[in-house]
């Protein structure tokens, strides 16, 4: 309860912060053009800055106002009990007032931009003036256009082949301008993408940090041959389920699941576009798989597969699949389970696919008498083939970083859930069991993840370049 | 090959919910595309043109009519069955393809026909005197390419060689191949080396293999044999229905004894009425006894005949089927069946050679005493795939012919838009096709870029003689390179005929319209008698009587003479504009009955300095056209 709550108002104070600070630099640079404007048209645009920044300053101070409050409520109520009613009106408040800067800078922005930003002297900047001097400069009817600019598209401010007369390049000069409308963006991507990386690799290279207090005793490497098995660390731990069980079950999960799902996906796709009736239900159940709960259906398939389950009564076996059964028997479910759950987004990828590809070319392999198993490999694979490093991308990166399909089906890492070895573990699995107690070998496991997930896609972009037609 | 198209019409459906109606893209469409010749398709769109040529590809289905290429009915054959070229109007290259794959793709699905012939083992021992700078493993490299040229696979050939000093001595083992493969191995082998054929030697690997449909009475019919026979007995006059039941009911018990009664029942016919039943499982000894029983069951049964339907003796059918197995020959469509009197078998062998095949026969004919043996021997064919240098060949052949071949690294979308045309037309024609067929060709090229390519299309179809057809809404484009042009509107064919003569002799005013730039000048006009009017000048006299009706007469803008101060018969009208061409001059003028505001005269360029304003125009009388006021069509007038 505490946490989120914690975190969403350090996210709404930063970014009021920032929005304070922009608004006042929004109006001293609007004040700064504004005393050296001399004509009506530029002083509107520069009036236009100050008056916004304002309005960010008002609303920014607004949010101040509702985060401390939220914040006095919220500190009582650790020693007295706080009123619950109070401190949601609170946090609802600093949030709406914390995010509407963007909005109206979005807004305004998208409706003004023209105006307030790229004006700077119509007079020159026509696009009559470039090609006719002679010419007066607004004649009847072109009046509208006069506040038409040409940017010019060179990175090169000094190239003097570039450089034309009479052209202002705006692109240049406002540069800041388009920093500032992405700073929001940019800060919080800083602040949930880079920092985390960069505090992920970090750690994995500390030696017993300790999550709460983040004290560490120094940089080692014996984090990742730790996680490898090769060292064992101070206290005699020693790791082997990483080796045995999490890397070999996540590769296998890796080449087994992807492959499959997509050639399924991939016929499926085929077929559902090469029939009419029905076309539109079959999509509707093929796609149903998409929007069921992964943990749920989990427990649905474990039910499936229990010793007295369906797939034992239909086929007559007396297998156990899940619980208390050996690692590869158990990757059975699993793989149908995850094959099964990834297959709907596939289809309908493909399906959009297929019906951008023009008839014409099946038309004309008819004619050539091509058969149909030679139709699909050799023309809608390579024409789909964008679609299809799209899903292979994307779904291999997903595959590495399978977790809750194991939880879904096992409740646990291994097939005697809690307890038990973890043999059924994979790399995440691993990472969220080691991330309280031993924080430094969850972290380079997930830098040991995060290389191979690197090196794999960077490997598939090199294959596609050859494989893929645009 | 040429086409015949017989009643053809298409309807696409429409749809009642939505109350859209049947349309009638194509309706009784017939004419007949001559071997070797190019026939335009031509008329403004939504006239069914493309409508038609797919029907002729196969790739749309006709709702009624028939397609014949040559002597064989194509109508309800796939296309890919009917050996046509397609090109389509945006040419459907395959853009992840290389030029080269794209021509040779229809070949990769191409199969040869290979006769089972006598096959042989040939060893040509051949002795070269090597140069200076030759090397043998070249040597053998290049004859084993010839020997791929040629159609052989890997299994099928071998190339040796040792060098005995200056010497170098090939030998060449073709396996398992027809003496026709030899000869042109042999024809062919010079060209690589010089080399003096020293040794040859053959012996047969195989024999020639037929196939042969054999069809035959079978005559002995086995004492054991079990039969599902058919009664048929007449009751006469006076049966009455009431005695129904009865009778039925006689009949069954007289069957039960001799087998199964599947079905009893009396028919009225108009002789009376008629017993039919069917008995199954009669033994053959007990066939007459049944009928006698079947005769007793009641008295007024007075024919009482049987027919055998069907023979059903399984064993039979096995013991043949077992021989044929025994001699390990495939056979297939094996059939024993009824033809009204007899038991007649039918059966196909498979590629036996010509001895097994007749004593098989002879034996069966034996075992069964077949009488009226009629057995049917052709030459079994086997097929193989093209070889990958075969394939080549041909690609670079057919793109020299269209002019790609310096493009066939690349991918279509680095081609311009004519040499994708070309490309797509050398993808047609690579699998030399029976009947070429190219869907509005030129629309996406640019002006001048068609001319040129139109020209190239004649030469093409001239160079390869293959029938084709194409469509087109550009009559200039049509008349300029087809033999023969087919002019349609709203499904319905107009007119079909060469070129000049659709334009000289219109059939209708719609294909007089549709044909001439500028286009024929229409005026609203009347006959009386021997007279043509356009409003009150009688532009023109007519060796008949015509009687008295409102015609449309048409004149090319050709079809004017300015007239002289003494002639008769002219048209007046007024000048309102006069354009230089250059050569010619045309003259915009303006008359009350033409059914445009102006009119087009086009007149060489000194006769215009004669022109006035107040023109009076002579008409040239194989330039006039007069067409009924109602139907629109042609009265053909001297």
């Amino acid at each position: 309860m505490k946490k989120p709550f914690k975190i969403c108002s350090l996210i709404d104070l930063v970014k009021s912060v920032l929005e304070l600070l922009g608004g006042i630099a929004l109006i001293l640079v609007g004040a700064i053009q504004l005393s050296s404007a001399a004509t009506q048209q530029e002083r509107l645009p520069a009036a236009g800055l100050v008056l916004l920044g304002a309005v960010l300053v008002v609303i920014s101070l607004c949010a101040f106002y509702w985060l401390s409050a939220f914040k006095k409520e919220f500190a009582k109520g650790g020693k007295e009990g706080y009123d619950f009613k109070l401190v949601l009106k609170y946090s609802i408040l600093a949030l709406i007032f914390a995010q509407m800067p963007t909005a109206v800078v979005t807004l305004i922005d998208r409706k003004q931009n023209r105006d307030w930003l790229e004006i700077r002297n119509p007079k020159r900047n026509t696009a009559n003036d470039l090609f006719d001097e002679e010419r007066p400069v607004y004649e009847e009817g072109y009046q509208s256009e006069s506040k038409t600019i040409i940017r010019m598209v060179s990175s090169k401010k000094n190239d003097k082949a570039y450089r034309t007369r009479g052209i202002e390049d705006i692109g240049s000069k406002n540069n800041w301008k388009g920093w500032l409308y992405l700073a929001p963006v940019i800060i919080l991507v800083a602040i949930f993408l880079i920092y985390p990386l960069i505090n992920t690799i970090f750690i994995s290279f500390t030696e017993n940090y300790k999550y709460a207090s983040g004290e560490f005793d120094g940089l080692t490497l014996t984090n990742f041959t730790y996680i490898l098995g090769l060292t064992d660390k101070a206290n005699g731990a020693h790791e082997s389920y990483f080796v045995s069980y999490a890397i070999p079950n996540t590769f296998l999960l890796v080449i087994v699941t992807v492959p499959v799902s997509t050639i399924i996906a991939l016929l499926i796709a085929v077929a559902l576009n090469s029939i009419k009736w029905f076309q539109k239900i079959l999509q509707t159940i093929f796609f149903l798989p998409y929007v069921t709960n992964a943990i749920a259906v989990g427990m649905v398939f474990s039910v499936i597969f229990d010793r007295q389950g369906v797939i034992n009564f239909i086929f007559g076996t007396d297998t156990t699949w899940i619980y208390g059964a050996n690692q590869y028997v158990a990757m059975v479910p699993l793989v149908m389970y995850i094959v099964w759950s990834s297959i709907p987004f596939k289809i309908l990828i493909f399906l959009s696919g297929l019906q951008g590809i023009d008839k014409q070319y099946y038309q004309a392999a008819q004619i050539d008498a091509a058969p149909r198993w030679k139709v699909l490999a050799k023309v809608t694979v390579p024409l789909l083939s964008p679609q299809i490093l799209y899903i292979l991308i994307t779904s291999f990166i997903g595959a590495w970083k399978e977790y809750t399909s194991v939880v879904g089906l096992f409740n646990g890492p291994g097939t005697r859930g809690r307890a038990g070895e973890p043999n059924m573990e994979t790399i995440v699995f691993y990472i969220y069991e080691n991330l309280n107690q031993n924080t430094s070998a969850a972290a380079a496991a997930a830098v040991f993840l995060f290389i191979i997930i690197l090196a794999f896609t960077g490997l598939q972009f090199l294959a596609s370049k050859k494989r893929v037609h645009y | 090959m040429e086409i015949r198209i017989k009643d053809l019409t298409k309807i696409f459906p429409g749809d009642p919910k939505k109350n859209i109606r049947d349309t009638i893209a194509v309706k009784d469409m017939n004419f007949i595309v001559p071997d070797g010749k190019l026939v335009g398709l031509l008329g403004p769109s939504g006239c069914g043109k493309s409508t038609t040529l797919y029907m002729i590809s196969g790739l749309q289905v006709p709702s009624s009519g028939e397609v014949w290429f040559g002597d064989q009915e194509v109508t309800n054959l796939a296309p890919e069955k009917r050996g046509i070229g397609l090109v389509f109007q945006n040419y459907a290259l395959y853009p992840h393809m290389s030029i080269y794959k794209n021509i040779e793709f229809p070949l990769t699905n191409l199969k040869v026909e290979v006769p089972l012939v006598t096959f042989f083992r040939f060893t040509l021992n051949y002795e070269y005197d090597l140069a200076a700078d030759d090397v043998p493993a070249l040597i053998v490299r290049s004859v084993e390419s010839l020997c791929k040229k040629i159609g052989l696979t890997k299994k099928q050939y071998a190339v040796s060689q040792t060098v005995e000093g200056n010497k170098l001595k090939l030998t060449v083992v073709l396996d398992n191949v027809a003496p026709s493969v030899r000869d042109v191995f042999k024809e062919n082998f010079p060209r690589i080396i010089p080399a003096n054929l020293a040794s040859e030697n053959e012996e047969q690997t195989s024999e020639a293999l037929f196939d042969s449909t054999v069809r035959a009475t079978v005559n002995k019919v086995d004492e054991h044999q079990v039969l599902r026979v058919a009664f048929k007995g007449k009751l006469g006059l006076k049966f009455e229905t009431s005695h129904i039941d009865e009778v039925i009911n006689a009949f069954t018990n007289a069957a039960k004894p001799f087998g199964k009664v599947e079905t009893a029942a009396i028919a009225r016919t108009s002789q009376g009425y008629e017993l039919m039943a069917t008995v199954g499982g009669i033994k053959h000894v007990d066939l007459d006894a049944s009928l006698e029983a079947a005769k007793a069951c009641y008295a007024f049964a007075g024919g009482m005949e049987y027919v055998i339907l069907a023979v059903t003796n399984k064993e039979l059918e096995k013991a043949v089927k077992d021989h044929l197995k025994a001699s390990k020959v495939s056979f297939s469509d094996f059939k024993l069946y009824f033809d009204r009197k007899n038991v007649k078998v039918y059966f196909k062998l498979k590629r036996a050679n010509q001895d097994m095949a007749k004593r098989l026969i002879e034996e069966l004919s034996q075992k069964l005493s077949l009488t009226d043996l009629e057995t049917d021997v052709v030459q079994a064919i086997a097929h193989r795939k093209l070889t990958k240098e075969e394939r080549r060949d041909i690609v670079y052949d057919t793109a020299k012919l269209v002019q790609v071949d310096e493009f066939l690294e690349r991918k279509p979308n680095q081609l311009s838009g004519g040499q994708q045309q070309r490309v797509a037309i050398a993808r047609a024609l690579v699998k030399k096709p029976r009947v070429l067929l190219l869907d509005e060709p030129l629309s996406n090229l640019d002006a001048r870029l068609r001319l040129q390519t139109r020209e190239e299309i004649r030469r093409i179809q001239q160079e390869t003689g293959i029938t084709t057809v194409f469509v087109t809404h550009d009559q200039e484009e049509a008349m300029s390179i087809s033999d023969e042009i087919v002019v349609m509107k709203l499904g319905v064919m107009q007119q079909m005929d060469a070129p000049q003569e659709v334009y000289n002799n219109p059939a209708n005013l719609f294909v007089a319209q549709f044909l001439g730039t500028p286009p024929i000048n229409v005026f609203n006009g009347r006959v009386d008698g021997k007279n043509v009017y356009i409003g009150e000048d009688i532009v023109y006299q007519t060796e008949e009587d015509l009687g008295q009706k409102d015609i449309f007469v048409a004149v090319r803008p050709e079809g004017f003479v300015i007239a002289k101060d003494d002639d008769k018969n002219v048209l007046h009208a007024e000048l309102e504009q006069v354009q230089i061409l250059g050569r010619d001059v045309s003259l915009v003028a303006k008359n009350e009955a033409c059914t445009k505001p102006t009119f087009k005269v086009i007149v060489a360029a000194e006769e215009a300095e004669d022109a006035k304003p107040h023109l009076a125009l002579k008409i040239k009388p194989n330039k006039i056209f007069l067409f009924d006021g109602e139907t629109q069509e042609r009265i053909r007038v001297k």
